[in-house]
C-alpha cells in the first residue's frame, strides 16, 4: 500500500508526527506494535485506544498490533518496509518512533545494544557494568542511549546516513537535540 | 548468548504493565474473570509448577485477542489462554451442547437437508425453551438459518464448468458457515472473482477451520480438521496462486492458531492464504486486476471490524476497497467488540455478558442508522442483526452487488 | 532481667533450627538476630535439599548425613520441600567412569542412585542438554529456606522461645572468672548460660569479641534466578563438583548456580554479583540445559558459605559440620560455635549443638526435632469456596493458611506474578512481625517475579503502610525497589533492562 509517509511506533512522538503529516494533507500509515505506557495515564481518562482512534478520525491509517520487520532499500532510500502482518507499505519518507528499550525501538543483550528494524547505528559503552548506575534512583545511563542521527535527525546505517528515514522520540537518548 | 529471549508463547516478555486488562471486553462487564494478565502470563509460571493453578475462570476468555492487539511485548497472552484451556480446563457442564455448537459442519450438514423445517421448529417458543433448559442454549437468541442448498452443490452444478475458461486461479475456503447458512456469500465470492478475471476452485477437502472445536476445548478434532486443511492447501497451491476466504475468523484460525495453539506447521501456505479482500486490493494497486463499479450503485455503509480481523490487521484493505466504490459512503466505527464471540454468546450462562459486551458497538451502529453494516464475521453478523436489526453483509457482497452486471 | 537457659545468636536456619529444638527440650531459650530471619547465607542460595550425591564421592559422611536430613525434612516439612527429585547428567566430556564410581559411593552412603537410560532423562526433563551420554536418578528436592526458617522460628516460639530481630550482638558479657554469662546490644544486655554462636561467617568476628579465635574463610557463591521453571527436576553436573553446575525449580522460577571464590571479609555483608561471574555461570549452565542460552534472567545474588579453614582453596575446604565448645577448646566456658554444614543439614547441626548444651547444662531431655511435624506441616484440609488464586499462598503455609482470612478482601491479588494476597501479607505481618517490603518478601514471595515489584509494590506498600502504623509507604517502596535493583543491574539487557525502563517510568521518573 502506498503512502506519502510511514510512522513506525505509535508513542507519543509518533502519534504526533502522524497527526501532523495528515493534518498537512499527507496520506499516512502508522504501524504499532501495542498500546505505549503513556496511553494508560489518567489524561487518556482510561481509555488507551482513544488518541489512536483521534488519528484515525484526522486520517491516518493505524495499523496496530502490527510491527515493521524490516525494509527494502534502493542504494541509501528506503522504498518499503514489511510488517509481521504481511503488510508491504510504500512511502516516501519514514518516521522511526519505536521508542527505547520498553517498547523494542532498541534492544539489549549481553554485549550490545542495536536499533532492530533498520540496524541504525547506536552510541553505548561496550563494558555492560556501564550500563547503569547502582543507586535506582539516579539519572540510569541505560536511558540515554540512542540512535546516532544526522543534523536533520536521518539515521546511519552502517556509517551512511539513510535519506528518508529520520528518527524522532526517546529512541534518540540523549542525540535528541544535537 | 542471551541474544533473545525465547519462551512458549513468549510469555516471559510479559512485564506486566497490564496494558492488555485495559482492553479486555470480558473483564469490564464480568468481576469473575481475573482479566489477560493473570490468565495468560502470570498464571502460565504457576501452571508450570502445578496445573491445580489453572483457574476455572478461564473459560470467561472470548479469545477475542484484543489483549495480543495491545501488548507491547509480543505476548500471545489470548493462546496461552487458549492452550492452557485445551490442556487444563475441566469437563463441560453442558458437553452436548458445546459438541454440538462446535461442531458447526457436522450439525450444518445434517440441518441442510431439512433446512425448512430447521428453520422453522428452531424460533418456536417451546424448542427454544428446550434447548435453553436441556442444553443450556439461551432461548434470547436468534438463530441463524440453514440453507436447502449447500453452496458446495450449487457451485458443482452451476458454477464449476465456466470456471474452466479463466486460465489463472484460486482455491475458494469457504467455511461451514458460507456452506450451510448463506451460500449467497460463496456465489458473491465466484462473481467478484470472476470479475477481477480469475477462476475458482473448491479445496480438494475442506473442514471446518475449527475455530469453535478449539474455543469448546475440542482441540483434538480441532488437529484432525487442520489436518486435513493443511494438506488441501498444500495441493490446491500446486496450481493456484491463492488460497482466498471470505470469513475473518477462518482466515485467522487457518493461520495463526493452526500453529500457535494447535502446534501445526503452517509456513508451507501462510502466506498465500488471506481474506479476499486484501488480495483483490493487492491486485487492484498492482495494476493486475481492474473491477468496474455500476455508476447508479449507492449505498450507506458502516464498517466494523472484527476483534479477528484487527488481529490480522487488515482492516484498511477492505476500506480501501470499499471506497473503490463510487457509489459508497462508508462510516468506520470504532473498534469495539460486538460480544458473542462465536458461540460463547449462543451459552445461556454467557448470554448476559455478550449482550453487555457488545452494547456500544450497538449505539455506534444505531447512531450511524446506516443501511448496512459491512463486516468480515458471519457472528457479528449475527449478533449485530439480532442486537440492532440493522441488516450486516460481508464486503465482498457489497463489490459483488455494486459490480457492473 | 529474664535468666536464659540459652541464647542463640544469629537467626539464620541454623540459629532457627538450634531455638526450635533448645525450645523443644524445655530450656529456656531466647534466639537474637541483628537483622530479620534469613537475611544472611540462609536466605541466599540454591534451595536445594541435597540427596546427598553431590557429596558421595569427596565427603562420604556429609552425603549419610544429607539423605538422612533429606528423608527427615520431607517428613517435617511438607510445605517447605517440593520432592521434585534430581537427575546428575554426564555431557561428552565427561567421563563416565566418574558416574560409575559416583552410583557407587551414592550406594554406599544409602542414597537411591539409579542409572537411567539418556532416552528417559530427556523425556522426564525435555530441557535437558539432548547430547548427554549418561543419567543418573537421585532424591534431590527442592526447599524454601525461608519457609524453613519461618516454620522453625514459630515452633521455637509455640513451644516457648523468645525471638528478638533487628538487634546485633556488640559484644559479651563475662562473669568474674571469664565465664560467657551474656550478650551485650546497643540497647541492652541479655543474661543466658550458655550462648551459642550460630551465625554463620559473621560468627568468626563475634567470636573475636569474646576472645576466642575462629579461622573462617568466606567463599561468595553467586546464582542467577531464571523466570520460571525450565526443569521439573534438579539438574547436576555428574563431574567432580564444580562451578553452575547445579539447576533448581525452585517455585515458579529457576535457579542456576554457583561460583565459588574467596572474599575478603569486609565483602560478607554486600556482595554484588560482578560481570565476570554471570558470564561464567551462563556459559557453564547452557551446557546443561541449552535453553538458559534464551530464558530470561530475572536477577543475580550471592551468598556467603560459612567455610572453616583448613588450608587450599574454598571449593576443597571441608564443608562438614563444625561445632566448637570453647570451653575446652579456649578456655572460655559458657560459649559454643555451631558452623559450616549446610541449609540441608541444619536440624541435625541443631542437634548437635543443642545436645552439647544439654551436656552443659545437665539436661538429661531426648532431641524430637526429627520426628515432630513443623508448623505449616500438619495435615490439613483447604476450606471450601476459597478462590483459586489464594492456592499459592496455601501452598507456601501449608496447615498454617488457616489462620488466613480470605474472606472481606483477604483474596485479592496483591503481587499477580508470585499470587500473594492480602490475607496472606496480614498473615504474615502479624505471624513474622515484618517491619519492610524487603522483610515481607521472606515470608511471602511479594516481588520475587517476573515483574520484580515494578506492577505490585505500590499497592503491596499501602497495605503494609496501614498495618504498620508509622510508616510511609512511599519510603517501603524506595527501600523495597532499591534492593530489587542489586539484583537486577548484573543482568540489565533482554526483558530486564524493559522491565528496568518500566519500573523506573513508574516510580522514579515521577512527576
Amino acid at each position: 500500500m502506498k503512502y506519502d509517509a510511514v510512522v513506525i511506533g505509535g508513542g507519543r512522538s509518533g502519534c504526533s508526527a502522524a497527526l501532523e503529516l495528515a493534518n498537512n494533507g499527507k496520506a499516512v500509515c502508522l504501524v504499532t506494535e501495542g498500546l505505549t505506557l503513556d496511553s494508560l495515564k489518567p489524561e487518556f481518562n482510561g481509555s488507551p485506544y482513544k488518541r489512536l482512534a483521534s488519528l484515525t478520525s484526522a486520517g491516518v491509517v493505524v495499523m496496530r498490533g502490527d510491527s515493521v520487520v524490516g525494509g527494502h532499500w534502493d542504494g541509501f532510500r528506503l522504498v518499503e518496509v514489511f510488517t509481521s502482518n504481511g503488510l508491504i507499505l510504500q512511502a516516501e519518507d519514514f518516521i522511526l518512533a519505536t521508542g527505547r528499550f520498553f517498547s523494542r525501538g532498541l534492544v539489549a543483550t549481553m554485549d550490545k545494544i542495536y536499533e532492530p528494524v533498520f540496524g541504525a547505528d547506536v552510541d553505548f559503552p561496550s563494558d555492560r557494568s556501564e550500563w547503569f548506575d547502582p543507586d535506582f534512583f539516579a539519572p540510569q545511563p541505560f536511558e540515554s542511549f540512542g540512535v546516532k542521527t544526522t543534523g536533520e535527525g536521518k539515521i546511519y546505517v552502517g556509517g551512511v546516513p539513510a535519506e528518508n528515514v529520520t528518527a524522532i522520540g526517546t529512541i534518540l537518548g540523549e542525540n535528541a537535540g544535537k | 548468548m542471551q541474544e533473545s529471549s525465547t519462551s512458549r508463547l513468549n510469555f516471559e516478555a510479559c512485564l506486566k504493565c497490564s496494558i492488555c486488562n485495559t482492553v479486555c471486553p470480558m473483564m469490564a462487564v464480568n468481576g469473575s474473570y481475573p482479566g489477560p494478565k493473570k490468565a495468560g502470563p502470570d498464571q502460565e509460571r504457576y501452571r508450570l509448577k502445578d496445573p491445580a493453578f489453572y483457574d476455572y475462570a478461564l473459560k470467561y476468555c472470548l479469545n477475542c485477542k484484543r489483549c495480543e492487539v495491545a501488548c507491547p511485548s509480543g505476548v500471545k497472552v489470548a493462546d496461552l489462554i487458549q492452550t492452557a484451556r485445551l490442556k487444563y480446563a475441566p469437563r463441560s457442564s453442558h458437553p452436548v451442547r458445546d459438541a454440538m455448537l462446535a461442531s458447526t459442519d457436522l450439525i450444518g450438514s445434517l440441518a441442510s437437508p431439512f433446512a425448512p423445517i430447521v428453520n422453522g421448529v428452531l424460533p418456536l417458543k417451546p424448542v427454544k425453551a428446550v434447548l435453553d433448559g436441556a442444553f443450556g442454549i439461551s432461548s434470547k437468541r436468534t438463530f441463524p438459518k440453514y440453507s436447502r442448498e449447500k453452496f458446495v452443490t450449487w457451485f458443482r452444478k452451476e458454477a464449476a464448468p465456466a470456471q474452466e475458461a479463466f486460465g489463472r486461479y484460486v482455491s475458494y475456503f469457504h467455511g461451514c458457515y458460507g456452506n450451510y447458512n448463506y451460500p449467497q456469500l460463496g456465489k458473491d465470492f465466484v462473481k467478484v472473482v470472476n470479475a477481477a478475471g480469475y477462476g475458482v476452485h473448491l479445496l480438494w477437502k475442506e473442514r471446518c477451520c475449527g475455530v469453535a472445536l478449539m474455543a469448546n476445548n475440542m482441540g483434538k478434532q480441532a488437529a484432525r480438521n487442520a489436518a486435513v486443511n493443511i494438506g488441501s492447501f498444500t495441493k490446491a497451491l500446486d496450481k493456484d496462486e491463492a488460497v482466498l476466504t471470505s470469513s475473518s475468523s477462518c482466515t485467522f484460525t487457518l493461520r495463526e492458531e493452526y500453529k500457535e495453539v494447535l502446534g501445526m506447521e503452517t509456513a508451507a501456505y501462510k502466506d498465500k492464504l488471506m481474506l479476499a479482500c486484501k488480495w483483490l486490493y493487492e491486485k487492484i494497486e498492482a495494476g493486475e486486476v481492474h473491477l468496474r463499479f455500476d455508476p447508479g450503485f449507492r449505498m450507506d455503509l458502516a464498517y466494523h471490524s472484527a476483534c479477528h480481523m484487527q488481529k490480522l490487521g487488515w482492516q484498511d484493505y477492505t476500506i480501501r476497497l470499499l471506497r473503490m466504490i463510487p457509489g459508497v459512503s462508508l462510516t468506520v466505527l470504532d473498534q469495539n467488540c460486538c460480544g458473542i464471540a462465536g458461540t460463547f454468546g449462543f451459552k445461556k450462562e454467557y448470554y448476559p455478558y455478550a449482550q453487555a459486551i457488545g452494547e456500544r458497538l450497538f449505539e455506534d451502529i444505531k447512531a450511524a442508522a446506516p443501511q448496512a453494516v459491512v463486516t468480515e464475521c458471519e457472528t457479528c453478523k449475527w449478533q449485530i442483526e439480532m442486537s440492532t436489526g440493522v441488516p450486516v453483509m460481508n464486503p465482498i457482497s457489497v463489490l459483488a452487488a455494486a459490480i457492473m452486471p | 532481667m529474664k535468666e536464659y537457659d540459652v541464647i542463640i545468636v544469629g537467626g539464620g536456619i541454623t540459629g532457627a533450627c538450634t531455638a526450635r529444638d533448645c525450645a523443644m527440650r524445655g530450656l529456656v531459650t531466647l534466639l537474637i538476630e541483628r537483622e530479620d530471619l534469613c537475611d544472611g547465607a540462609s536466605g541466599r542460595n540454591h534451595g536445594l535439599l541435597h540427596s546427598g550425591a553431590r557429596y558421595a564421592v569427596n565427603d562420604p559422611e556429609g552425603a549419610r548425613e544429607c539423605i538422612r536430613e533429606n528423608k527427615i525434612l520431607r517428613r517435617i516439612a511438607s510445605n517447605c520441600v517440593e520432592s521434585c527429585g534430581g537427575l546428575f547428567i554426564s555431557l561428552p566430556e565427561d567421563s563416565l567412569d566418574y558416574q560409575s564410581l559416583f552410583t557407587d559411593k551414592c550406594r554406599e552412603a544409602g542414597i537411591d542412585a539409579r542409572i537411567i537410560d539418556p532416552k528417559e532423562a530427556r523425556r522426564l526433563v525435555p530441557e535437558v542438554n539432548p547430547g548427554i551420554i549418561g543419567a543418573v536418578r537421585v532424591p534431590d528436592a527442592s526447599v524454601d529456606p525461608f519457609r524453613l526458617t519461618d516454620a522453625n522460628s514459630l515452633d521455637a516460639v509455640r513451644h516457648g522461645a523468645d525471638i528478638v530481630k533487628f538487634r546485633a550482638v556488640t559484644g559479651f558479657v563475662k562473669d568474674a572468672v571469664g565465664r560467657v554469662v551474656g550478650v551485650k546490644t546497643a540497647e541492652c544486655e541479655y543474661r543466658g548460660r550458655q550462648v551459642v554462636l550460630a551465625a554463620g561467617i559473621w560468627a568468626a568476628g563475634l567470636a573475636r569479641k569474646a576472645g576466642v579465635k575462629i579461622e573462617m574463610m568466606p567463599s561468595k557463591g553467586a546464582l542467577l534466578v531464571f523466570g520460571h521453571r525450565l526443569a521439573d527436576m534438579v539438574i547436576n553436573r555428574c563431574r567432580k563438583p564444580s562451578n553452575s553446575d547445579i539447576l533448581v525449580p525452585d517455585d515458579a522460577v529457576s535457579v542456576l548456580g554457583t561460583t565459588s571464590d574467596k572474599i575478603p571479609f569486609e565483602e560478607c555483608d554486600d556482595m554484588r554479583v560482578t560481570a565476570a561471574e554471570v558470564d561464567h555461570l551462563l556459559a557453564e549452565g547452557v551446557k546443561m540445559v541449552p535453553s538458559l542460552a534464551t530464558t530470561r534472567i530475572l536477577r543475580a545474588y550471592a551468598g556467603v558459605r560459612p567455610l572453616v579453614s583448613a588450608g587450599g582453596d574454598a571449593r576443597s575446604a571441608s564443608r562438614g559440620i563444625v561445632l566448637l565448645d570453647h570451653e575446652q577448646r579456649d578456655g572460655v566456658p559458657g560459649l559454643i560455635t555451631i558452623t559450616g554444614g549446610k541449609l540441608t543439614t541444619a536440624r541435625l547441626m541443631a542437634e548437635q549443638a543443642t545436645d552439647l548444651v544439654c551436656r552443659k547444662l545437665g539436661v538429661d531431655a531426648k532431641c524430637r526435632t526429627a520426628e515432630v511435624p513443623l508448623p505449616g506441616s500438619e495435615p490439613f484440609r483447604l476450606k471450601r469456596g476459597i478462590p483459586s488464586w489464594n492456592l499459592a499462598a496455601i501452598g507456601r503455609h501449608g496447615s498454617e493458611s488457616g489462620k488466613m482470612d480470605f474472606m472481606d478482601g483477604g483474596s485479592e491479588l496483591v503481587c499477580e506474578c508470585e499470587q500473594v494476597t492480602r490475607a496472606e501479607i496480614e498473615y504474615c505481618v502479624r505471624a513474622f512481625g515484618v517491619r519492610n517490603l524487603r522483610d515481607l518478601r521472606r515470608h511471602t514471595r511479594i516481588g520475587m517475579g517476573t515483574c520484580q515489584g515494578s506492577y505490585c509494590v505500590d499497592r503491596a506498600a499501602e497495605i503494609l503502610a496501614e498495618l504498620l502504623p508509622g510508616t510511609s509507604a512511599r519510603e517501603l517502596v524506595k527501600d523495597y525497589l532499591q534492593e530489587r535493583w542489586k539484583g537486577m543491574i548484573p543482568v540489565l539487557w533482554g526483558d530486564t533492562i524493559r522491565e528496568a525502563e518500566y519500573m523506573r517510568r513508574r516510580h522514579a521518573n515521577e512527576v
